[in-house]
């Protein structure tokens, strides 16, 4: 049985189960703070790692991204199963709902198929027990074969129960190949036919039987590797066979949920009169049409209420505290050195990694309230009721509070589109994002709006510029998702998850996690492209009117004649890819009235400006490249340089051509000119 | 036109016994509270894989808990609640009266 080991032994284990079933906490439990968060090779999906010792034998585990089936109906699920299928792993652990057994019980059965050692962490009794469930783990572990853990992992119960079985089943080896569940008669047949088209030495890294019940489910990750490694005349063949027999996947996933059902209804007890839940009466009003929508203004009332009153002061304090004293500090250490190495260090080096900072407060207040909404149930919900309005401009409901968000600062907002599950609407989301009129750009308008107009027309003009902003959006995400990505099938098919009282610590512990990564990658790019605005605003000659910066500036003054702007409303309009608010502080110092003071700016303004080329300085502000913390967080979300250079091109085009029509029928009518 | 090409898809789909006197209805049609058993579903590779996966097989007894007459539904099967597109339920095929066997 158990072999004797000297010293200590690593056993490899991996979690999987469906979103909802309490896995993280199975998983923070188990390693407490020895987590390491990175992303999946080459993917932006969050993947989680961590030790656990246990006596003489050391746990190396990892935390699969939540997944309903082994299927790859979605990046998670594709990643999860990769691994499950692929890795040597000593235990498979499936973590299931215990208040939400049949339908749990399909990912156990997915697992018994593959057959490696495996282990059913039976999680969230508490839950079940609330709600006069009984389910007799005795039974279900006589039912599926494999050891079965009651737990409660939110309280710690069954943790020690767990390892125990973990390290009994990675003793005993995998299932013998003959217990495993055959997916039912025609299957069988058809995956006999299938494996005689297929040559007998190919391999795919996947156990062969799996892979081939997979390619009969019509799995589309798993096909594009078979038509990777088969000569073009044995591919059309499979095609033509699987697209001949494309409804198999109802008998195969038909066997698999009868055989859930059948065991579910052995072991589990309903209460003899079935108990109206407090969440029903909960979604009674949250997904009522009307009571949904008050509900969801309600909830994001709430995060721009944290936003404005927690993190912004916050924000300031961080400002004054660490980079305004450090300027101090690095200005007074370095007395004597010359100008522009005191420059480098502080408005180069410092207020790059001083943006990253004070960007924490609103990510750490984005990251609770995210993961605490998630955590209670209430996304779905969310996303359910705006999914309809959300169709309008091709996206789904997942995609609306990403963009809302957006409103406040656009870089939580295309951190916050992981939560888009189809790739296609969540780069989109990402590429509108930065459309969103962020608090920062609000500046600039009040500041123009109320140098230029008043009363009314001040506000008619605010309005205007936010309206066009939103309708530009909609343009973008309906070409994107009407052309780019019209292969993609966008469904809103989404469990609505029981609510649950959130798990404090793995609110924290993933907010933390999230700021750590965003500082470290979107980082970089953010302190590297200051750097950049600062040499070319610094050389040669130390004053920006005579700076790199200066220079294009008048260079491309013939363009910004087009539409009524001199070489000092370019400059201001260039630096704003520092930050959207350092536009005010550039003109400030161009216009010999000092950074901090926009009051006496607004005079100024109205003397080189007609007031069509002021609305056309407006429109180009607003839609202006997105400024490098969300250049930096495009980047870091989509990997890819080409789509972050497509954000900023397609931007810089629109805004541009925006302000020519703008500008342009202004003096054709003679109005404000 | 449409619908008889939907019609075609399901009755390819349909694996559960045939019944007579009952049409099978889109999922969307169903009113709060009524009952029905799936009897096929029709749409794109992804929806079909994905409802399947979330146990909305052939068979199932499914229950309309909202359905506001435009916008989202929300439905009950296997325990569990699914949200789904207005667009969606009108690809999942249920016939009403049926009483799972």
């Amino acid at each position: 049985m158990t072999t004797v080991t000297t010293g200590i032994k690593t056993l490899t284990v991996a979690l999987a189960g469906s979103p909802n079933t309490g896995k993280s906490t199975v998983f923070n439990r188990l390693t407490g703070l020895s987590q390491h968060v990175g992303n999946w090779p080459g993917k932006t999906v969050e993947q989680k790692t961590g030790t656990c010792r246990h006596g003489d034998i050391v746990l190396s585990l990892v935390d699969l991204p939540g997944s309903y089936s082994f299927s790859a109906n979605s990046l998670e699920e594709e990643i999860a199963r990769d691994y499950v299928a692929r890795e040597a792993l000593d235990v498979l652990v499936v973590v299931v709902d215990a208040a939400s057994l049949e339908r749990n019980l399909y990912l156990v059965r997915e697992a018994l198929e593959l057959g490696g050692p495996l282990v059913v962490a039976l999680n969230m009794m508490d839950v079940a027990a609330s709600e006069g469930l009984r389910v007799d783990a005795e039974a279900l572990e006589a039912a599926l074969g494999v050891p079965v853990v009651p737990m409660t992992a939110s309280r710690g119960m069954g943790v020690s129960d767990l390892l125990v079985a973990v390290e009994a089943v990675a003793a005993d080896g995998a299932t013998p190949l003959s217990s495993r569940p055959s997916p039912g008669a025609r299957a069988e047949g058809l995956l006999e036919e299938l494996g005689e088209m297929l040559p007998a030495d190919l391999d795919l890294g996947y156990p062969r039987r799996w892979a081939l019940l997979k390619l009969l489910e019509g799995d589309a990750a798993l096909a594009a590797a078979f038509r990777e490694a088969l000569p073009e005349a044995v591919w059309q063949r499979v095609e033509a066979f699987l697209r001949q027999h494309d409804d198999a996947v109802l008998d195969i996933v038909g066997v698999r949920y009868e055989w859930a059902a059948e065991v579910s209804s052995r072991v589990l007890r309903r209460p003899q009169r079935r108990r109206v839940l407090l969440g029903e009466w909960i979604d009674h009003v949250v997904t009522h049409p009307l009571g949904g929508i008050l509900t969801f203004v309600a909830m994001l009332f709430g995060i721009y209420w944290l936003m404005f009153t927690v993190a912004a002061p916050a924000q300031g304090w961080l400002d004054k505290q660490v980079i305004r004293a450090n300027d101090a500090r690095i200005e007074s250490a370095l007395e004597g050195s010359p100008h522009w190495l005191v420059s480098l260090l502080t408005d180069g080096v410092l207020n790059g990694a001083g943006l990253v900072l004070t960007f924490a407060p609103i990510l750490v207040i984005l990251f609770v309230t995210l993961a605490l909404l998630e955590d209670v149930g209430y996304m779905a919900r969310a996303a359910l009721v705006m999914d309809r309005f959300m169709q309008l401009i091709g996206l789904r409901g997942r995609s609306f509070l990403p963009l809302f968000i957006g409103w406040g600062c656009n870089v939580p907002a295309i951190l916050g589109a992981r939560i888009v599950d189809s790739p296609g609407a969540r780069l989109t989301t990402i590429m509108v994002a930065p459309l969103m009129p962020c608090a920062a750009r609000m500046v600039v308008l009040a500041l123009f709006t109320g140098a230029f107009f008043s009363g009314m027309t001040a506000i008619l003009v605010s309005w205007s510029m936010v309206t066009l902003n939103l309708a530009v959006l909609a343009v973008v995400a309906l070409l994107l998702t009407r052309f780019v990505f019209s292969a993609e099938e966008r469904s809103f098919v989404m469990e609505l998850p029981r609510y649950h009282v959130p798990n404090l610590g793995t609110v924290l512990l993933a907010a933390w996690q999230r700021l750590l990564m965003f500082v470290k990658l979107a980082g970089t790019v953010i302190v590297a492209m200051s750097l950049v605005v600062w040499v070319l605003s610094t050389f040669p000659a130390g004053e920006i009117e005579d700076s790199v910066m200066g220079m294009i500036g008048r260079g491309l003054e013939p363009l910004g004649g087009l539409v009524g702007l001199d070489w000092q409303m370019i400059v201001g309009l260039l630096t704003s890819f520092v930050a959207k608010e350092q536009t005010v502080a550039t003109l400030g110092v161009i216009l010999g009235v000092g950074g901090e003071n926009g009051e006496a700016l607004k005079p100024m303004l109205t003397e080189i400006m007609v007031p069509a080329a002021a609305i056309a300085f407006l429109a180009l502000q607003m839609l202006f490249i997105p400024c490098v913390a969300t250049v930096g967080a495009i980047w870091k979300e989509t990997r890819s340089w080409r789509w972050t250079g497509f954000s900023i091109g397609y931007m810089l085009f629109i805004s541009f051509t925006v302000a020519l029509l703008i500008y342009q029928t202004a003096r054709l009518f003679g109005l404000g000119v | 036109v449409a619908l008889e090409l939907a019609q075609e898809v399901i009755v390819e789909l349909t694996r559960a016994p045939q019944h007579p006197t009952e049409k099978a209805v889109p999922l969307s049609e169903l009113r709060n509270g009524e009952t029905a058993m799936v009897v096929g579903l029709s749409g794109g590779r992804h929806f079909v894989a994905r409802a399947l996966s979330l146990g909305c097989t052939p068979g199932t007894r499914v229950k309309v808990v909202r359905n506001a007459g435009g916008g989202p539904l929300v439905v009950e099967l296997r325990d569990t609640h699914l949200g789904l597109g207005r667009g969606e339920a009108g690809k999942i095929w249920v016939r009403r009266n049926m009483s799972a066997s």
